[in-house]
């Protein structure tokens, strides 16, 4: 405890310091201005509710269970889709990465489909899959793939081969190898890959369900729209940013604990 | 006979239309227990020969012979550590064992060779947590932990400072005075062959171009004239 703490001014240097050391300097000054202006009426207040509005809002769709109903639905079909993905990716960039031919196979079509963004595929998967999850799960899917496989990719070839040449003065079988020297030293790019898919696939798929769905974050703020509801919309605008981010964050925390072997300058 | 022969060994690299010759000729033996010194130029052929002997690479003719019938079991130790970053020391000491059955895992070896080289406390640090020296300790340990009957050592201290050289100099000398396991060393400090092999083949253009038997007694003192002279000669032989 610093001697200046006791006192008023330490105190408040305190705070300061913790704003500006966490970052949420700027949301701050954001918010303030948000609720000074929809204090004093700088907008209508249909084009965009104040703060208080939209917490009393969140509120209600909490008690109702209505926000906790759209976000599990969401999240539920995220793990599905991600599962799916990235044993697709993994498997497909590990065999990719040891037998070069393939990867020179699949390059071209890969490369091809790599270009189409999700969405744009909707209205054919609607057309297959109706709006049900199987539609969902294919944008999910699309969208988490390729990074996923490409950072793999990289990982398993980047791969030192001296690294691969103690194993194998040491007797170490191809397939052990692979396991105990190929596999670890790609796991920060694999890490890297699933962080970067789990970002897109949240993002595509809460496109996706402004599109066709009958449940889920993007839903919910369709919905909101043809009720006339903006603070409906603000909240799930804001709950899909924070959950988001939270994902985000484990996975990189995840990351920098799992790849960092003792390196202490790892930055989260 | 001897324990070990390499006869007549041949290696060409391609190299653009036409090919490298890095051996030529070269023949090697050594009985069990020695510790052979190989020395030479740059290009002379040295790292080729060890990659061969540890079947890093294939040679393209002559003959490598063991007098027990089956190849020995190999320890080799790089000019660079090459520890696995994402294990422990005392895992990268074991790594030799990671591949097999959980159970069979040598613990106690670990300990033992950990403590010898001076590690103990940093059993459960990683790689990029160990001086370069250390990491080369390491990686020694790695090597004699998998009980090898052959060690190989490319250019092993190529990259530390005097000091901790020449500590490692030290470790090796006692090892090999305690075990007698057969060595071979690549290096570029004559220094460091006469002191520590039985023997110093000089490496000229992929060929054996001189022999030397090093009869002095170990620990050998520098200050000895007849290490210096030694010394003095096999330098003469590789600048010719
Ligand atoms: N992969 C390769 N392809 C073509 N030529 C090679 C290859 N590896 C080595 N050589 C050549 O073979 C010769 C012997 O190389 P080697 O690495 O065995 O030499 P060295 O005695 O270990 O040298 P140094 O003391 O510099 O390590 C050199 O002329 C080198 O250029
Ligand atoms: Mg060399």
């Amino acid at each position: 405890m610093g001697k200046d703490s006791a006192t008023g001014k330490g105190k408040r240097e305190n705070i300061a310091s913790a704003i500006w050391n966490t970052g949420v300097a700027i949301p701050l000054v954001v918010l303030i201005f948000w609720h000074q202006g929809s204090k004093f009426g700088w907008w209508s207040a249909y084009l965009l509710p104040g703060p208080a509005v939209v917490m009393r809002s969140f509120f209600s769709l909490l008690e109702s269970g209505e926000l906790s109903r759209n976000i599990v639905s969401s999240i539920v079909r995220i793990l599905k889709g991600f599962s799916v993905s990235s044993v697709f990716a993994l498997a497909a960039a590990f065999v990719c990465g040891i037998y070069r031919p393939m990867l020179r196979q699949l390059s071209p079509t890969l490369e091809f489909l790599r270009h189409i963004p999700p969405m744009a595929t909707i209205p054919m998967l609607i057309l297959w899959f109706g709006i049900g999850e199987a539609s969902k799960l294919v944008i999910i899917v699309m969208a988490t793939f390729f990074p996923i496989f490409l950072n793999t990719v990289q990982g398993v070839s980047q791969c030192d081969r001296g690294l691969l040449e103690v194993a194998r003065i040491f007797g170490y079988t191809k397939a052990q190898s692979l396991r105990l020297v190929v596999l670890p030293s790609s796991l920060p790019y694999v890490l890297t890959g699933m962080r970067l898919g789990l970002g897109y696939s949240w993002r595509s798929l809460i496109a996706a369900e402004l599109v066709a769905a009958s449940s889920g974050l993007g839903y919910m703020i369709l919905d909101a729209e043809q009720l006339s509801r903006p603070d409906v919309i603000m909240v799930g605008i804001l709950v899909i940013g924070f959950l988001g981010s939270v994902m985000d964050f484990s996975l990189s925390y995840a990351t920098a604990r799992f790849t960092s072997y003792g390196r202490n300058d790892v930055v989260v | 006979m001897s324990w070990f022969d390499a006869v007549d060994i041949r290696k060409e690299y391609p190299l653009g239309d036409g090919v490298k010759v890095a051996l030529d000729g070269f023949s090697l033996s050594a009985p069990r227990g020695d510790f052979v010194s190989i020395i030479g130029r740059s290009g002379s052929g040295k790292t080729t020969f060890l990659r061969i002997v540890a079947g890093l690479l294939e040679k393209t003719s002559g003959e490598i012979r063991y007098g027990g019938g089956v190849p020995p079991r190999i320890g080799m130790v790089f000019q660079e550590p090459r520890l696995m970053p994402w294990l422990t020391v005392e895992k990268n000491v074991l790594f030799a064992h990671l591949s097999r059955n959980r159970k069979a895992i040598p613990y106690d070896m670990a300990k033992n060779l950990l403590e010898m080289l001076g590690l103990s406390l940093y059993k459960d640090a990683y790689p990029s947590q160990l001086s370069g020296g250390m990491a080369q300790r390491v990686a020694l340990g790695r090597a004699l932990c998998r009980e090898p009957e052959l060690i190989l050592m490319d250019e092993p201290f190529g990259s530390l400072d005097y000091f901790t050289r020449r500590s490692l100099q030290e470790e090796i000398l006692r090892l090999y005075m305690r075990d007698k396991k057969t060595i071979f060393l690549v290096t570029h400090d004559v220094d460091e062959a006469v002191a520590l092999s039985r023997r110093v083949v000089v490496l000229d253009q992929g060929r054996v171009s001189r022999e030397i038997d090093i009869d002095l007694e170990y620990p050998r003192k520098r200050t000895n004239p007849a290490f210096a002279a030694t010394v003095e000669m096999i330098l003469s032989y590789i600048t010719g």
